[in-house]
């Protein structure tokens, strides 16, 4: 092999093992936002009838903000599940919180939901609240608004698909749309941890989180 | 109405659904050979057992393929996925095989002209390696995601694996006497090596993989809760573990039949399962039970 050739091919290995370790330490694998966002001040209701707070009851945790609903015949389960699944591997953060609000208050009761999300992990927390409260918490978090699809008694809503991923420093980085496989999971979760640092470095986004800086 | 079964995005449930490209398919299989037996003359003397295996075959493949087995397996659970394809290639196509009279086979293989491609497919070391890499082509998470997807995809992959399976047995139980191995220790050696040990590779991969590998079931609506990263081990394990005992007690009758070969062996040569013997003066449909 001539001295040249030896050269190019170290210099493209090179090149290849440099892009392949960056984007394995630092890059996303979920849907990363160009203009990171803090997360909105919304207040609802839990599963046990008391107020909750999205960025004060979930302080220095990862978290995940879903809006679906328990007679979701398809994609709400399979978020759940995969989170389920991903969360109880060996070795994943534990300080992530799921919370998982619902778009139809008419049918998810505190009860209901609870016994739903028990399905997939205890420590999901369920969220409530009335017509306008969910709607404006929609709007908040920049997701699209869910509506019933039809008067049928078993209707179906149309909701977003997003799961909305807040880093501990209360800045959302990334959104993670269906479907997101367990492998991204376990990838992005603990980079979304790692965001903890900065927080500490006092570039929080914890207590600049108003819903005015979202997009309506 | 579907033609075959592929990926849904419903939830499972366990009412009925009709695939009647399953049901053409297995029309298609049994209708000619029940009429080619019964148009065959009383010299057809092995008729019944015959007919009985191959319809055995038939049956393993249309419960693989039709509601809910291939359903579930197209779409819901990989363990179900890996169900089929046991179906498909250690139950169905040996069956076949054996209900496949001599008389049979020379006049398919004659008129589609298969006859050369047969005896270079029936080679050990060709039917184990295609077999084989086949196996792993076709358990591909590309594979899988991508052909379970739609209705062609998904029967093309049925295919494709009753024709493995068909392969990897023309060694041991081809219906022509010349493509099949004579001696015992071959016979067992390459059961072994081609059904036993090899596809426990990829079986591991599975049940052992950090992740699920296939989208199309970890992505699938949940089957009785059933969660992906259990699912992929269950099916590794029916990988690993499913074909045992149908390999093993296979190569158990096979040491028999080879230590109690020394006083059957004058005048007669071992067939397919080694228990009958054909006398070679009577021609190929004096079959008899040994």
């Amino acid at each position: 092999m001539t001295r040249p050739l030896r050269v190019g091919l170290l210099a493209l290995a090179a090149v290849v093992i440099g892009c392949a370790s960056q984007r394995s330490e630092t890059a996303f694998e979920g849907l990363e936002i160009a203009e990171p966002v803090p997360m909105p001040t919304v207040v609802l209701t839990d599963t046990n009838g008391g107020s909750f707070d999205l960025v004060a009851d979930t302080r220095g945790t990862v978290r995940l903000v879903y809006f679906g609903y328990t007679e979701c015949p398809d994609i709400c389960g399979i978020h759940l599940t995969q989170l389920a699944d991903v969360l109880s591997r060996p070795g994943m953060p534990s300080n992530v919180s799921v919370l998982f609000v619902t778009v139809d208050p008419a049918r998810d009761t505190p009860e209901v939901l609870r016994r739903y999300l028990d399905g997939f992990d205890a420590d999901f927390v369920g969220l409530t609240g009335t017509p306008d409260e969910l709607e404006r918490a929609q709007r908040a978090f920049g997701s699209i608004v869910a509506v019933r699809e039809s008067d049928a008694a078993d209707y179906t809503m149309g909701h977003d698909g997003r799961v909305f991923a807040f880093a501990p420093d209360g800045i959302g980085y990334t959104q993670y749309p269906h479907p997101t496989r367990q492998s991204t999971w376990v990838h992005d979760l603990p980079l979304l941890l790692d965001r903890r640092d900065a927080a500490a470095q006092g570039a929080s986004g914890e207590d600049v989180g108003k819903d005015e800086r979202f997009p309506a | 109405m579907r033609f075959w079964c592929s990926t849904i995005e419903s939830p499972w449930s366990w009412q009925f659904r009709a695939y009647p490209g399953v049901w053409l398919a297995v029309a298609a299989l049994v209708v000619p050979y029940l009429l080619a037996q019964a148009r065959r003359d009383g010299t057809n003397t092995d008729r019944g057992r015959s007919t009985t295996l191959y319809l055995a075959g038939i049956a393993a493949l249309w419960i693989g393929s039709d509601w809910p087995l291939g359903l579930l397996g197209a779409s819901y659970v990989a363990w179900a996925h890996m169900v089929q394809f046991l179906l498909y290639t250690i139950v169905a196509a040996p069956l076949m095989l054996l209900g496949c009279p001599e008389w049979m086979a020379r006049r398919i293989v004659g008129k589609l002209r298969l006859y050369r491609i047969t005896n270079r497919l029936s080679r050990p070391v060709v039917a184990g390696a295609g077999f084989n890499l086949l196996l792993v082509l076709t358990h591909s998470p590309w594979a899988v995601d991508t052909l379970r997807a739609s209705q062609f995809g998904s029967f093309a992959m049925d295919v494709v694996w009753l024709v493995m399976g068909l392969m990897v047995w023309l060694p041991l139980l081809s219906p022509l006497p010349e493509q099949r191995l004579v001696s015992y220790p071959a016979k067992m050696v390459f059961l072994f090596l081609a059904l036993g040990v090899v596809p426990a590779v990829p079986a591991g991969f599975l049940t052992f993989a950090g992740f699920p590998l296939y989208s199309t079931y970890e992505l699938a609506p949940r089957f009785h809760g059933l969660s992906a990263t259990t699912d992929q081990q269950l099916a590794g394990l029916v990988m690993k573990l499913g074909g045992i005992p149908i390999i093993w007690s296979i190569i158990v009758v096979m040491v028999n039949r080879w230590f109690g070969q020394d006083r059957s062996m004058a005048g007669q040569v071992p067939t397919r399962w080694g228990s009958t013997v054909i006398d070679v003066d009577e021609g190929p449909n004096s079959e008899q039970v040994g």
